[in-house]
């Protein structure tokens, strides 16, 4: 039990599984659609994940370079916090859109792919590293240590939405590109967040709203104006 | 530009839709003064009193001897209102010789504004040892004798080191697995201070 709260609190292992996992289920999508462009995509795709990933490990290198001068070892065993995370998804976007510089039909491919890589993503993740959410007398409700206090099992809400959602998407036979899979990705998603930032236990607003409300709200708005695909959002 | 329209208003009903709802939510969940919730078998108040090692739960109480024979208790903290970093190690640890000049820096810098506990992992350590860690790095706070491993088990401080940053409430509002770089852990310490 210690050892599963100890992963629940440091769940590094399982989210390195699911990423692989999402890439591998996203690539074998894409190829049972024939998807033309599916290498470089995928590529791009994983670098600007790299990208992330360096920000997150080396990026306090940028701000405590004398601490890791002293002491090299410090790059093993340290990492950085959410602030290096953003930079490295700032850098992604550049690097994303630098790639797909010369068309707009590329970011409906990227979408569409990470529509699906991203559902296969909160899926396993969210099975795997359980949240409390508030209390519930529901009997699905999730009870911690010898508690009887009974919480809404938040992760497992979203793991049922990507469920269904993976399933979804796996009958769907448009092609990639169309805008098709995004487009619901974007509405289911931003749906789910909005539904699911109810059952938080503690929120912190900003003028009203969580910034997840805030995600939400912006993913459903894009999910609306995509919807009809890409020769509408031309 | 008909169908950009359609999708602001609907995204500017959604912000305000959602909005009642927090505020409904947030009414319904008031605290009153004694602590209890405006309505009766609100289970907000129970929520505020469970004790767990995770993120938005009460931090464990615990009551250990310090290396100075002094006995500390985490409720203490708690009743003065002062945010409590509690910070799991041994002196046989690699990494928390490397955290451990942090750990000096960082408590003479905010040691009016936030108290913390360095416990030390005694059952697989020793007190010889974790006094002369305690001279190396010049620790000024509470250095904590977790002889029995009651407290690393009620934390989960399976791997070390371990740091929770507890806010005046109480609150558990980060979990750092690992050594921090400076920057980082200052932040850390600077939300616990202000949250």
């Amino acid at each position: 039990m210690g050892f599963i709260n100890n992963l629940i609190n440091n769940p590094r292992f399982i989210l390195v599984a699911a990423l692989f996992i999402s890439v591998l289920l996203m690539n074998h999508k894409a190829k049972t659609l024939n998807y033309q462009n599916r290498e470089r995509m995928v590529s791009v795709i994983m670098n600007a994940g790299l990208f992330v990933l360096l920000f997150w490990k080396f990026g306090p290198l940028l701000t405590n370079l004398s601490w890791y001068l002293e002491s090299p070892a410090s790059l093993l065993w340290s990492s950085g916090s959410l602030k290096h995370v953003s930079m490295g998804i700032v850098a992604a976007v550049i690097y994303i859109v630098y790639s797909n510089r010369k068309s707009l039909v590329a970011y409906f491919e990227m979408g569409d792919l990470l529509a699906i890589g991203v559902s296969v993503f909160t899926f396993f993740y969210y099975l795997l590293v359980p949240q409390p959410g508030r209390i519930t007398t529901m009997p699905w409700g999730m009870t911690l240590e010898e508690s009887q206090i009974m919480y809404h099992p938040l992760h497992w809400y979203y793991a049922i939405i990507a469920f269904l959602f993976l399933i979804f998407l796996y009958r769907a036979k448009n092609i990639i590109g169309s805008g098709y899979y995004v487009s619901r990705f974007c509405l289911v998603g931003g749906g789910a967040i909005l539904l699911m930032s109810f059952f938080e236990r503690t929120t912190n607003f900003y003028a009203g709203l969580a910034t997840s409300q805030y995600i939400s709200i912006l993913l459903i708005g894009c999910g609306m104006y995509v919807y009809d695909g890409i020769a509408k959002a031309k | 530009m008909k169908k950009f329209g359609t999708v602001i208003i609907s995204m500017v009903v959604l912000f305000f839709l959602t909005q009642t709802i927090n505020q409904q939510i947030k009414d319904n969940n008031l605290p009153t003064e004694t602590g209890n919730s405006t309505k009766s078998g609100n289970p907000a108040a129970k929520e505020e009193k469970q004790e767990l090692p995770r993120i938005g739960f009460l931090a464990p109480s615990f009551e250990l001897k310090g290396l100075d024979g002094k006995s500390y208790r985490l409720s203490d903290q708690q009743k003065a209102s002062k945010p409590v970093l509690v910070n799991f190690w041994a002196s046989w640890c690699e990494p928390c010789h490397l955290e451990a000049p942090m750990l000096t820096d960082l408590y003479a810098k905010y040691k009016d504004k936030a108290e913390f506990y360095a416990v030390n992992l005694t059952k697989s350590d020793s007190v010889d040892l974790a006094y002369e860690f305690v001279d190396q790095y010049k620790f000024e706070f509470p250095v904590l004798l977790d002889e029995s491993a009651s407290v690393k088990k009620k934390y989960y401080a399976y791997s070390i080191p371990t740091t929770y940053f507890i806010n005046k409430d109480g609150v558990i509002i980060d979990v750092a697995i690992g050594v921090l770089p400076p920057d980082v852990f200052e932040d850390k310490i600077l939300r616990m201070i202000n949250e």
